[in-house]
C-alpha cells in the first residue's frame, strides 16, 4: 500500500466524521443568531466556540455503540464582572431567556451542570446537532495574575473565564479558559496549517461550489492540519478501542489527546503528512509506557528533552497548558493508564505500519480506527474483502492442575 | 485415513488458504503447515493477523482430531491455552468433536476451530480479554462444559451425566427411569432427549468417555499429590 493511497483513503475518512462545511456554516449561524437575542432582551454575551469546535478536530461522536449527533460547544461570556454576579444567576439568566423563546425554547434540553443544550435536528444530509452554551463571566484580575506567576503567558492567561457548575443542587464558580487554550494550540497549529493550507482549501473548494464563491470564502476555523487530523483520527480510534474493549469509562478525554498531540508537534518539525505525524505521536506517547512501573517519572524525564505525560508518587500528570493547578489525569488509575497504553499500542498495529501490510491488514486496521460502517462505505471496494463473521467462538481450554483441593 | 478423500479435502482448504502445504507419507501422520491468514470479525471488529501454522493429521483421521501446534511466537505468554510444546488447546474435547462432526472435513475443523482460536489471540493481544470467554484449566474447565451443555445443571450433575453417556454397557434408555442426574425426576422429563441424542452418535461417546477419564485421572491425581 503506498502511502500516496494510504493519505488519500485517510482524508475520505476523516472527511465522513469530520463536521461538514454546512453544519459548520449552520452551527454558527445559530449561535450568532442566539447571541443577537439575547443582547436584543438586555443580555449582552460574547459567543465564542470552544473545545473542538474550536480548534477544528470535532469528530463524530459515538454514544452507547452507536454514531450521534455532533456536540458543538460555545462560551457565552457576559458582559458582567464576576463580582458584580453570582453564578446561580448568570446561568439561569441565559436559561429563563432562551425557554421564552418559540424558536429556541422548543429545541431546550434539560438543563446541565455546566451548560444549556439546544437539539438541532438533521441539517444535512447527515446529521444534527447539539449546541452546547457554556455561561461565564471573565475571571477576575487576581487569579489572572496568579496564573501568569504559575507561568502560563499573560496572552492565554489574559482570557481565562470563570464557567458555573451545578453540584448538589447549588451553583459554583469554575476556573476555565477555553479561549485561552484555543490560542495556545493555534500558535502550535500555525506552522502546519501553513504546510497543508493550499492543497486542502482547493480540494474543499472543489466539493462545496454551493456554499462558497471562491477559495478565499472558505472559513479558517475549516481549514484542517496533520496536527488537528492526528487529532481527529486518535479521538475516533479511542471511541471505537474503549467501546470494543468494554472500557468505555476509562477513555482518555479529548482534552488529554488533543494536548498530548499538541505537545509532540510543538517539538517536531512541521509536516503536512498526516501519517508522519500520527508515527511520531504514537511512538512518544508508547514510550512513557514504561512508568507504568515506576513510581516517579523524574529519572525517565531527566533523559528526555519535553514531557508531556509525567508520574509523581505513583500519580500520573497530564497538565493542562494554560492551567498548572489542572490535571487532566487526575483521575487516573493504574487501570487507566495501561488501557491507554493498551489503546496506544492498538494504534500502532493499525496504521504505523500499514505500508507493509496486505490489503486485507491495511483495510481492517482502518475499519477498526473508523468504524465498519463508515470503512465499507468510504473505502474502496475492491480492496474492502467481506470477512465471514465468527458466530460462535469456542473456547480455549488446557488440562492442568488444579488449585482446589477436594 | 483415506488418503484421496485427505487431499481432496486438503485441495478444498487450499483454496481458502493458498498458504498452506500438505506432506503425506506411505505411513504414520500427515501434515498440514505454513502461513495461516486468519481473517475474522466478532461484534465488528474485524481482525486480521498471519499466524505460522504446523497441524498434524494421525492416521486415524478423522476419528482422530487433527492437532495444531503453532510456529509463530506471536502467541501472549499470559494466552495460557497452549503446551509446553506449542499444542494449541482448542477446547475440550466433547465440544470440538459435537461440532466437527458437523463439517467433517479439514476446512471445517479450520473454520470451527482454528480460526476461533487465532481470533481470540489476536483480540487477547489487542484487548486482554476472551472474546468468546475461555475455560478454566483441569476439571473444572470440563465441568464447566458439560454444566452448559446439558442445561446450566450443577456440577455434580453434569459428572454423574458425562459418566452416564460414556458407560458402553448401559442398559437401553427407559424414559419412566429416574434421571442420572440426580435430580430425582423421570428421566424423559429431565435429561431425557439430551442423552438421547448424544448416545445416538458413537463419536460423541467416545468424546464424551475420554474427557470423563480426564477429570477422574485428575481427580486420582490430586488425591495422590
Amino acid at each position: 500500500m503506498k502511502n500516496e493511497d494510504r493519505s488519500l483513503d485517510l482524508e475520505k475518512l476523516l472527511a465522513e466524521i469530520d463536521i461538514t462545511p454546512s453544519m459548520f456554516k449552520n452551527a454558527t449561524e445559530k449561535y450568532l443568531a442566539i447571541a443577537e437575542y439575547l443582547g436584543r432582551n438586555g443580555l449582552k454575551a460574547d459567543f465564542h466556540p470552544q473545545g473542538s469546535f474550536r480548534t477544528g478536530t470535532v469528530v463524530r461522536p459515538i454514544k452507547d455503540g452507536e454514531e450521534s449527533n455532533y456536540d458543538l460547544d460555545v462560551v457565552c461570556e457576559l458582559h458582567i464582572l464576576k463580582e458584580d454576579t453570582i453564578p446561580e444567576t448568570t446561568k439561569r439568566s441565559i436559561g429563563i431567556l432562551i425557554s421564552k423563546s418559540k424558536e429556541y425554547g422548543s429545541k431546550l434540553l434539560p438543563e446541565d451542570d455546566r451548560c444549556w443544550t439546544l437539539e438541532y435536528a438533521k441539517v444535512d444530509d447527515s446529521s444534527g446537532f447539539l449546541l452546547d452554551i457554556v455561561p461565564c463571566v471573565h475571571s477576575d484580575a487576581k487569579y489572572i495574575h496568579s496564573l501568569e506567576h504559575k507561568g502560563v503567558p499573560q496572552r492565554f492567561a489574559g482570557e481565562a473565564t470563570d464557567i458555573t457548575e451545578r453540584a448538589n443542587g447549588s451553583y459554583i464558580w469554575s476556573p476555565s479558559n477555553s479561549i485561552g487554550y484555543a490560542l495556545w494550540f493555534d500558535e502550535i497549529n500555525a506552522p502546519y496549517l501553513d504546510a497543508a493550507r493550499n492543497q486542502y482549501r482547493t480540494k474543499l473548494f472543489a466539493e462545496n461550489r454551493n456554499i462558497y464563491n471562491t477559495v478565499e470564502d472558505i472559513p479558517k476555523e475549516l481549514d484542517r492540519s496533520a496536527l488537528q487530523r492526528v487529532v481527529q483520527i486518535l479521538k475516533r480510534h479511542r471511541d471505537i478501542f474503549y467501546q470494543a474493549a468494554g472500557k468505555w469509562d476509562l477513555r482518555p478525554t479529548s482534552a488529554i489527546i488533543t494536548t498530548m498531540c499538541a505537545k509532540i508537534a510543538q517539538m517536531t518539525l512541521p509536516t503536512d503528512d498526516v501519517y508522519a505525524l500520527l508515527t511520531m505521536t504514537a511512538k512518544e506517547i508508547s514510550a512513557h509506557r514504561v512508568l507504568e512501573s515506576e513510581r516517579d517519572s523524574a529519572l525517565f524525564e531527566s533523559k528526555r528533552k519535553y514531557a508531556f505525560l509525567s508520574k509523581v508518587d505513583q500519580q500520573w500528570k497530564i497538565l493542562n497548558p494554560v492551567n498548572p493547578d489542572d490535571n487532566y489525569a487526575d483521575s487516573w488509575t493504574a487501570e487507566h493508564a495501561h488501557q491507554f497504553f493498551r489503546w496506544i499500542e492498538a494504534v500502532k498495529s493499525d496504521f504505523l505500519m500499514s505500508t507493509e501490510y496486505s490489503d486485507a491488514k491495511y483495510y481492517a486496521g482502518l475499519k477498526n480506527a473508523f468504524g465498519k460502517n463508515i470503512a465499507e462505505k468510504i473505502l474502496p471496494t475492491s480492496k474492502n474483502t467481506t470477512v465471514k463473521p465468527i458466530t460462535t467462538g469456542t473456547k480455549p481450554w488446557r488440562s492442568g492442575i488444579w488449585t482446589v483441593m477436594i | 485415513m483415506d488418503r484421496d478423500d485427505l487431499i481432496a479435502q486438503y485441495s478444498e482448504l487450499r483454496k481458502e488458504y493458498p498458504d498452506l502445504t500438505l506432506r503425506t507419507f506411505n505411513h504414520g501422520n500427515a501434515y498440514v503447515s505454513g502461513t495461516f491468514l486468519m481473517q475474522g470479525e466478532y461484534r465488528n471488529i474485524l481482525l486480521v493477523e498471519e499466524y505460522a501454522i504446523t497441524v498434524e493429521i494421525p492416521e486415524a483421521y478423522p476419528n482422530k482430531l487433527p492437532i495444531v501446534f503453532d510456529e509463530s511466537k506471536k502467541i501472549p505468554r499470559v494466552f495460557s491455552h497452549r503446551y509446553g510444546d506449542n499444542r494449541l488447546c482448542l477446547g475440550i474435547d466433547g465440544e470440538l468433536w459435537e461440532r466437527f462432526i458437523i463439517t467433517p472435513t479439514l476446512l471445517g475443523f479450520f473454520d470451527a476451530f482454528v480460526v476461533s482460536y487465532y481470533y481470540s489471540v489476536a483480540y487477547y493481544s489487542r484487548f486482554e480479554a476472551y472474546p468468546f470467554g475461555d475455560r478454566c484449566h483441569g476439571y473444572e474447565g470440563i465441568l464447566e462444559f458439560y454444566q452448559e451443555r446439558f442445561g446450566n445443571c450443577s456440577q455434580a450433575e453434569a459428572f454423574l451425566l458425562l459418566k452416564y453417556i460414556s458407560m458402553p454397557n448401559v442398559p437401553l434408555y427407559r424414559g419412566h427411569a429416574l434421571c442420572p442426574c440426580g435430580s430425582k425426576k423421570h428421566t424423559r422429563s429431565c435429561h431425557g432427549p439430551l442423552i438421547q441424542s448424544f448416545k445416538s452418535n458413537p463419536r460423541i461417546v467416545r468424546a464424551f468417555a475420554k474427557d470423563y477419564a480426564a477429570i477422574q485421572n485428575e481427580i486420582i491425581n490430586l488425591r495422590r499429590g
